[in-house]
């Protein structure tokens, strides 16, 4: 996915003919809810330590890097819309290891996203504007819960790849600097995503459960802020 | 421009591809690395040079105070079986195998207790591994034969026959299935059994080759036990001197245990003593039963507590014989004037004696022979207790009574016809009071008379219950005549007639002291006054059911309960416990009076 994604802008930035049209790029610093996912994390720890294995919770979904590569297209005076791609991850671990063996319970959630984008760009000063962006975002959600257990020599692994689909709406204010045809800029935004199930890959209509049963949710609701660098042609 | 573009797409495209979120960080436990000096140990340990048949081989964990796992066995590499516990055994079928030399491991599991990762998921241990070159050998074994049992020097030899095969681990000498020698040197045809003492036993001998054990036929071996006599040490005393011949087995003695009955029961014999010397043949018993004992004697060795057999018994009767008094026969003393009376009522005889108190010499006797079929009765005749009354029925019809002479038996007038007093069809018994006031008890009617024979007057009378109550057989007088006892009744002589004032147990007695009566209630012997009945004193003897007699001599009164082992003398004037002699219960006791117990067919003179 993420190699069809890099092609397709490849493309577009040689094409770089359109009139007015503006690249950009941004990298982020995401915040992640996954509220559901971190309760999950905590029964599974509750099984293993009552097991016996004194194991903690070393990583619990935390902040973490993300990026977008997308376009605008001016529409009217002051508007534009456009589009972009982005992709962020974020995991955790539970963790024990002794002189005998280690045990690992590694949780890789990332995240694509596919987003239309309405705006307006209001100038402050001379090279100086602010930007307000509205994006509606299509969320594609991948989870993997890799268990790796070794003991002296022997290492046995287990992995278990579900897959989401879900909305989101993120608004963004983001203040730009414009030199020549170059701009840079600083963003802050709130993701607000609709919580949605992971359903295991191998298996249609399997899902991932708690132990009541109810299924586990996938949220990527949180601030954002980043970094963005565009260019108009 | 457009390489400036060109580039800034391949960075984020470069950083686009390696952003995915890696988890890294970890906890690390700092487990210690557990240690112990565990071990397996295969406890014959013949079984790790040859093995035979269906080898059942068992060993012995040193666990060092961790947890047992698992054992496995291992032929030629290859995992045959497992062990059972972890102080348990293995099982190899060797016929799965061809004869020859195989390599056979075991190994131990112990859990390590670590508390490691791989402690807790049961993939830690610590792992022991004894590997031998071990022959299997399954041919033919030939059974041992034990050749001959011989008595030489004090001892027995036991000689066997040689096994001649491959395999083998160990002779085992068993007497009577006990292991009693492990020879594990093959050419070693022969034992010595120093723990022979004597008696009968069984030898066998078993030969283990590969661990299988083919044991003999059994053999048996007796020799002669000691004989056992013995003899009473003095006149009226309870020690007896038992003798034996010495035993001939120096070399395994250890003792002589000398057993005898305790009492409590007729089977039931018990150590009273144990001598190491084995030249000292000889024992005084000074706690000899009163009336019956029974020895044996066994030998002890060294090596075991217990003797093959016993010898043979020594029956004793300590205590005089005094065949005349016999259970049945009345029989009463006079302290006043240091007399027995007896009445002995054999049919056709029978005959009043009186017997000097001390040395139990007949002084008197007055045998009934006036006429074939009359005699004295027994249950008739009485003395009072202060020795200057005494009379005798004489079956017939009516009855007839006589008054006698106390010293020399002789009869005094002519017969009384009681009928004349009182219209008796019968008198079944009769009591003298010291003022020769005289009860008696007889049909029809079953009716009490009371009469002075001083004037030969009827004072009262009264019907007191049916049959059974006039052949209770215990009617009493007390001292002053006024008091009388029949069964379970007791009665008062008060304003001319008779009247029942109590119900007494009928072992109840009217004692030396006027106006004074000892009975037993439950565990508890009460001296009780006339007529209030009013407790004097209690003592406890802690047995019901006992058998009591009261002697006017001594004042005591001596207590024997069912089954409990002894004789007990309690003095009634101060409530203790006097003398306990140990009884063999099968000799009971007819009469203690005048100081003297007498049983069925012998009689002690207790010392107090």
């Amino acid at each position: 996915m993420k190699t069809y994604i890099t092609i397709f802008f490849i493309l577009v930035g040689v094409q770089n003919s359109f009139s007015q049209l503006s690249l950009f790029a941004k990298v982020e610093y995401n915040h992640f809810q996954m509220m559901d996912l971190k309760e999950y994390q905590n029964e599974l720890l509750a099984g293993i330590v009552g097991g016996g294995i004194p194991a903690k919770i070393t990583e619990n979904y935390p902040p973490y890097i993300g990026y977008q590569i997308g376009f605008k297209i001016p529409a009217e005076e002051n508007i534009y819309v456009g589009g972009f791609g982005g992709y962020t991850s974020t995991g955790s671990r539970i963790h024990y290891q002794d002189y005998s063996g280690e045990l690992i319970n590694d949780q890789i959630a990332s995240a694509y996203t596919f987003a239309g984008i309405l705006g307006t760009k209001q100038l402050l000063f001379e090279n100086l504007s602010l930007d307000l962006s509205l994006s509606l975002e299509l969320i594609i959600s991948s989870w993997d819960n890799k268990s790796t257990l070794t003991l002296g020599d022997s290492t046995q692994q287990v992995n278990l790849e579900f897959g989401s689909l879900s909305f989101s709406i993120e608004p963004t204010v983001t203040p730009t600097y414009s030199f020549k045809n170059m701009n840079i800029g600083l963003s802050a935004s709130y993701l607000l995503c609709i919580p949605t199930s992971l359903e295991y890959s191998s298996i249609s209509d399997a899902y991932l459960i708690h132990r009541n049963k109810n299924r586990v949710l996938i949220d990527w609701s949180g601030y954002r802020i980043g970094l963005i660098i565009g260019y108009v042609f | 421009m457009r390489q400036i573009v060109l580039v800034l797409v391949i960075i984020i495209t470069i950083g686009f591809l390696s952003c995915e979120y890696t988890p890294s960080e970890t906890n690390f436990y700092n487990v210690e690395r557990p240690s112990a000096n565990v071990n397996l140990i295969i406890l014959d340990s013949n079984q790790v040079n040859s093995l035979r048949g269906m080898a059942k081989i068992s060993f012995q964990s040193v666990l060092d105070g961790h947890q047992y796992k698992r054992s496995e066995i291992y032929v030629d590499g290859k995992r045959v079986g497992y062990g059972t516990e972890s102080n348990g055994y293995f099982t190899l079928n060797t016929t799965d195998y061809p004869d020859g030399m195989h390599k056979v491991k075991y190994v131990l599991y112990v859990k390590t207790n670590s508390g490691s990762l791989a402690d807790i998921l049961y993939a830690e241990a610590f792992v022991v591994q004894k590997e031998y070159d071990v022959l299997f050998y399954n041919g033919t074994v030939l059974r041992p034969q034990i050749q001959y049992i011989t008595d030489t020097i004090g001892t027995v030899k036991i000689v066997w026959t040689k096994y001649a095969q491959q395999a083998f681990h160990k002779y085992v000498v068993q007497r009577d299935g006990q292991v009693i020698a492990v020879i594990q040197d093959v050419n070693c045809t022969y034992w010595l059994d120093s723990s022979y003492v004597g008696g009968y036993t069984q030898y066998e001998v078993g030969l283990y080759v590969g661990g299988e054990g083919i044991f003999s036929t059994i053999q048996s071996f007796s020799a002669s036990m000691p004989t056992l006599s013995g003899a009473i040490v003095g006149d009226d005393s309870a020690q007896i001197k038992l003798t034996w011949t010495r035993c001939k087995y120096d070399s395994g003695f250890y003792a002589y245990k000398i057993y005898g009955h305790d009492g409590t029961s007729i089977y039931h014999v018990s150590v009273i003593a144990e001598i190491h010397d084995i030249n000292l043949t000889s024992y005084i018993d000074s706690s000899s039963l009163f009336g019956h004992s029974k020895y044996q004697i066994g030998l002890i060795s060294k090596t075991y507590q217990s003797p093959l057999e016993l010898s043979n018994s020594f029956v004793s009767s300590p205590g005089k014989k005094v065949s005349e008094i016999m259970k049945g026969s009345h029989f009463e003393y006079v302290d006043s004037t240091n007399r027995f009376y007896m009445i002995s009522g054999r049919y056709p005889t029978s005959t009043l004696k009186v017997y000097d108190g001390t040395t139990f010499q007949v002084i008197a006797m007055n045998q009934m022979s006036l006429n074939t079929y009359l005699r004295f009765q027994e249950t008739g005749c009485d003395i009072s207790m202060n020795g200057k009354w005494c009379y005798a029925m004489v079956d017939d019809m009516p009855s007839k009574l006589y008054q006698l002479d106390p010293q020399t038996l002789s009869f005094i007038g002519n017969s009384i016809t009681l009928d004349d007093l009182y219209p008796f069809q019968s008198v079944y018994s009769i009591s003298v009071s010291d003022n020769n006031r005289l009860i008696a008890l007889g049909q029809p009617e079953a009716q009490l008379a009371l009469i002075d024979m001083n004037t030969h007057k009827l004072l009262a009378k009264s019907r007191i219950g049916g049959y059974e109550d006039v052949r209770a057989n215990n009617l009493q007088i007390s001292r002053r005549g006024e008091y009388f006892l029949n069964k379970t009744s007791l009665f008062r002589y008060i304003n001319d007639t008779i009247i029942k004032i109590a119900d007494v147990p009928s072992t109840s007695k009217f004692m030396r002291e006027p106006n004074k009566l000892v009975r037993q209630v439950g565990t508890i012997i009460q001296i009780v006054l006339l007529p209030s009945l009013s407790v004097e004193r209690e003592i406890s003897i802690g047995t019901g059911q006992t058998f009591l007699d009261y002697d006017p001599k001594t004042g005591y009164i001596n207590c024997t309960g069912s089954n409990t082992g002894f004789y007990k003398f309690y003095d009634l004037s101060t409530g203790r416990l006097v003398k306990t002699i140990p009884v063999y219960t099968e000799s009971s006791v007819y009469k203690f009076q005048g100081g003297v117990l007498f049983t069925n067919n012998s009689y002690l003179k207790i010392q107090f």
